[in-house]
């Protein structure tokens, strides 16, 4: 049988504090599952839990109860270093804030995480980076540091980056959060044609509507449990 | 490795003005710790050289003053074998008496060497002012004040009175300056045969064998080592320790305060760049975080600062030695007492030096022990939350 | 109905001709060549769903279809005597409805079309119109307190706010019943997560909706 879905997350519990006095339950019994290849967005007011779901989903965080399964492996029971080999492998994360380094160029910082798998940088995997830059539209500044780019520049870095090593996954918390709505509308168009290029399974938290709404799929967040999950 | 290192040398790249002052900061501490190390090491070996340079550090005698050491040539190499820090072992023979010129009489000591032998002990050859060393059978040399105070000149007769003994003429073919009143005062320096035959002893016969030896401190170690070889009770081994105990604890002194001042200035670098480096992590959270969710493993997180600590050790190091070098080469230049020797002679110790850098780059990498531990537990959802 | 009539329609719909347009849909309702509802359903409706882009005149698409929407949108004003005519020819008079577009929805001819349907058919119908929000859907809800609230949803992103709309009505005002309606409802998983008493899947179905939600 071949599984079609890339993720699966069954009886997600988030408690946060749980041996203190006062714990605070941010998720409560999530169910998911995630097609492969499909383009999901997440939304929910700030406190639902919908951040706190993607860091598990990214195996950032653990959940208190329930498991994780990603391409259909348990990640339950993984150490941390070997968790750290499949986010580097299978994940690629886009955040509000970016996270290039700044001390590294838009090259460096696209080719980071093929340095972080410790392989050896052969001209393929050097064309593949430049490539990434090309898709999306930064050849031109390549060689900048990651400070000297603008906001959307260095969210495209940020976008290149999570590709470079051809994950299934791409998980992204509010990848247009702080750009104008121009950036935002040229970033989800990328995201799109990456989704259809690639096949990447995309997952991405959104305030935005324009962004939620030509997502594939939409899942709201209320108070820790799913409140919708919508198709088109 | 390679990851780690281009990390790090990114991070302290990007701070430069930080990466400098941590630099410095390590470098001021070494090249403090070279200093006071020369300085400390200088003082010492000049101390003793002054003090008990020029004189026997290990002295065989006999216990009864009337009595002499027989076949002193068979002793000498007895004692020669006895221990391989003996780097001198010269026989002397000691003789009270005055120096009688006219009306005028001074008491002096007259001192009988074999003067090849003495002279690596006494360095006569740079203490002569005028004249030679005696050679034949009464010919002495005598010290600048005693030729002042008798008013005697080179090559003049003087007559040497022994009580209960009687008179012999010497004549002065040298004259000596110890920078030493008492002995310049005092001694009046001759053969080994003058004073055998006014002492009427066989040849083989003196009063005492005088040593140095090449480490001063190990004084007590090699008298006990000569006693031994010796195997004569008649005979006793001084040594200057036991003759000087207050040099010994004031160099001791200062031995302990130098390694207490060395420790500290260690300990304030390693506290310095430990709470520098715990800084930079901080300021670093956030490109940890990244690194971590795109999954370099923590042990890679930690050799980052790990290795930040081992360069910031390095160059800190080089650039301390150079500056406690330099120091050094100043305060021997300018600090120079009036006869334009310095004050404080530096004694430079390559060894010493070498020894303080690596240190410095060992404190500096174990200072990192403690970002590095922080960087590897750093969880990459704080750095998300607290973005 | 003729498919002559259709293919003239489209003809001067693919002219953007709004003159001839009009003229000519309201022309053979005069002459009663054709009924309201197969105005409605075959000429109206089916010029929107059937309007098709060509990949080549893509940039021309956009503003090419909103200007056929806005000549639907005026032959559908300019329908409304027709329906006053066949609602006082109910004899029985029915219940009240009110119709909207939560807010954010911009696609409001359904809406419109529903609206008129459920006049034709003797209700008290009232259109409040486009991107109306929560709300201000509760308030009309309190004060005119209709038996029907019908829901217009294209966007299915709008399904979120519906959902909010809907669990607000229900808790407030538990008698009204809800009839959904749109493209946005189309994966049947989306409908079963809305609280709703029918979901319209037909104009026909409003003819005999008052049995079903009894």
């Amino acid at each position: 049988m071949l599984n079609k879905d890339v993720v699966v997350l069954s009886h997600i519990d988030k408690i946060y504090g749980e041996n203190t006095k006062f714990p605070t339950q941010v998720l409560y019994d999530i169910n998911l599952s995630f097609e492969d290849g499909s383009f999901n967005s997440i939304i929910g007011q700030s406190g639902s839990g919908k951040s706190t779901l993607l860091n598990i989903l990214g195996t950032l965080d653990r959940p208190s109860n329930g498991s994780i399964e990603i391409q259909g492996i348990d990640t339950a029971k993984m150490k941390k270093n070997a968790l750290a080999k499949l986010r580097n492998e299978t994940i690629g994360f886009i955040f509000q804030f970016h996270y290039l380094l700044p001390e590294f160029t838009a090259l460096e910082n696209v080719l980071m995480p093929y340095r972080i798998s410790k392989k050896p940088i052969t001209k393929e995997v050097m064309d593949r980076a430049n490539d990434l830059l090309d898709l999306v539209g930064l050849s031109k500044v390549k060689n900048n540091l990651a400070v000297n780019m603008s906001g959307g520049q260095q969210q495209r870095t940020a976008i290149a980056r999570s590709l470079m090593n051809n994950p299934k996954i791409i998980l992204a918390d509010e990848p247009t959060g702080n750009l104008d709505s121009d950036t935002t509308e040229q970033i989800y168009e990328l995201l799109r044609q990456i989704n259809k290029t690639y096949k990447t399974t995309f997952i991405i938290i959104t305030h935005d509507r324009h962004i939620a709404e030509k997502a594939d799929r939409i899942i709201e967040i209320k108070d820790g449990k799913i409140n919708l999950d919508l198709r088109q | 490795m390679k990851l780690a290192f281009s990390i790090a040398k990114r991070f302290l790249l990007s701070g430069k003005g930080q990466t400098i002052m941590i630099v410095l900061g390590i470098a001021i501490g070494v090249s403090v710790q070279v200093f006071i190390g020369s300085l400390i090491t200088g003082l010492q070996k000049s101390l003793v050289d002054k003090t008990i340079g020029s004189s026997s550090q290990v002295t065989v005698s006999t216990l009864d003053s009337t009595a002499y050491i027989t076949n002193f040539q068979d002793q000498l190499s007895v004692i020669q074998a006895s221990d391989n820090m003996i780097t001198v072992a010269s026989p002397a023979i000691n003789q009270n008496g005055a120096l009688v010129v006219g009306e005028q009489s001074e008491p002096v000591l007259a001192r009988g060497f074999d003067f090849n032998l003495a002279n690596d002990i006494y360095h006569f050859d740079e203490k002569l002012v005028s004249g030679r060393l005696p050679q034949s059978a009464n010919e002495i040399a005598v010290g600048s004040n005693l030729l002042e105070n008798l008013s005697l000149a080179l090559n003049d007769e003087v007559t040497f009175q022994v009580p209960l003994v009687g008179d012999t003429t010497f004549t002065i073919v040298g004259v000596y300056d110890f920078n030493v009143k008492t002995i310049n005062e005092t001694w009046i320096l001759t053969t080994l045969a003058t004073l055998q035959t006014i002492k009427s002893i066989s040849s083989n016969e003196v009063s005492s064998i005088e040593m140095q030896i090449s480490d001063v401190f190990a004084a007590e170690t090699v008298a006990l080592n000569v006693q031994t070889a010796l195997q004569n009770d008649n005979l006793t081994v001084d040594n200057w320790i036991a003759n000087n105990a207050e040099l010994l604890s004031g160099l001791q002194g200062q031995s302990t305060s130098s390694l207490m001042i060395q420790v500290f200035v260690m300990l304030s670098v390693i506290l310095g760049i430990a709470s520098v480096l715990a800084i930079t992590v901080l300021q670093k959270s956030k490109q940890i975080g990244i690194l971590k969710a795109m999954g370099i493993q923590d042990k890679d997180a930690s050799l980052v600062f790990l290795l930040e600590g081992f360069i910031l050790g390095i160059f800190g190091a080089a650039l301390g030695v150079g500056f406690g070098l330099g120091l050094s080469v100043m305060f021997t230049t300018f600090a120079i007492g009036a006869d334009g020797n310095p004050v404080v002679p530096l004694f430079i110790d390559y060894g010493f030096i070498g020894l303080s850098a690596m240190i410095a780059v060992a404190a500096a990498t174990i200072a990192s022990l403690i970002p590095a531990r922080k960087s590897s537990k750093l969880s990459v959802i704080e750095v998300i939350r607290n973005a | 109905m003729k498919k002559a009539y259709y293919d003239t329609f489209i003809k001067y719909l693919d002219q953007e001709n709004k003159d001839k347009s009009v003229e000519y849909v309201m022309s053979l309702l005069k002459s009663k060549s054709i009924t309201l509802e197969e105005c409605y359903l075959n000429l109206l409706s089916a010029s929107l769903s059937n309007f098709v882009c060509k990949e080549e005149d893509e940039d021309l698409c956009i503003w090419k279809e909103h200007t056929r929407t806005s000549i639907v949108r005026t032959i559908l004003e300019a329908t409304y005597p027709y329906v006053i005519e066949r609602k006082n020819a109910v004899s029985d008079k029915k219940k009240s409805v009110v119709v909207v577009c939560p807010s954010e929805e911009y696609h409001e001819i359904g809406a419109i079309i529903v609206s008129h349907y459920f006049a034709m058919n003797g209700y008290e119908s009232l259109y409040i119109g486009a991107n109306t929000p929560k709300n201000d859907i509760v308030s009309a809800v309190k004060v005119i307190q209709p038996d029907i609230l019908a829901i217009s949803v294209t966007n299915y992103y709008n399904l979120v706010v519906t959902k909010k709309i809907t669990q607000e009505v229900k808790q407030q005002f538990p008698h009204v019943k809800i009839v959904v309606g749109g493209l946005a409802f189309h994966h049947p998983d989306s409908l079963s997560q809305i609280v709703y008493d029918k979901h319209l899947t037909s104009l026909d179905d409003i003819a005999h909706i008052e049995e079903e939600l009894q």
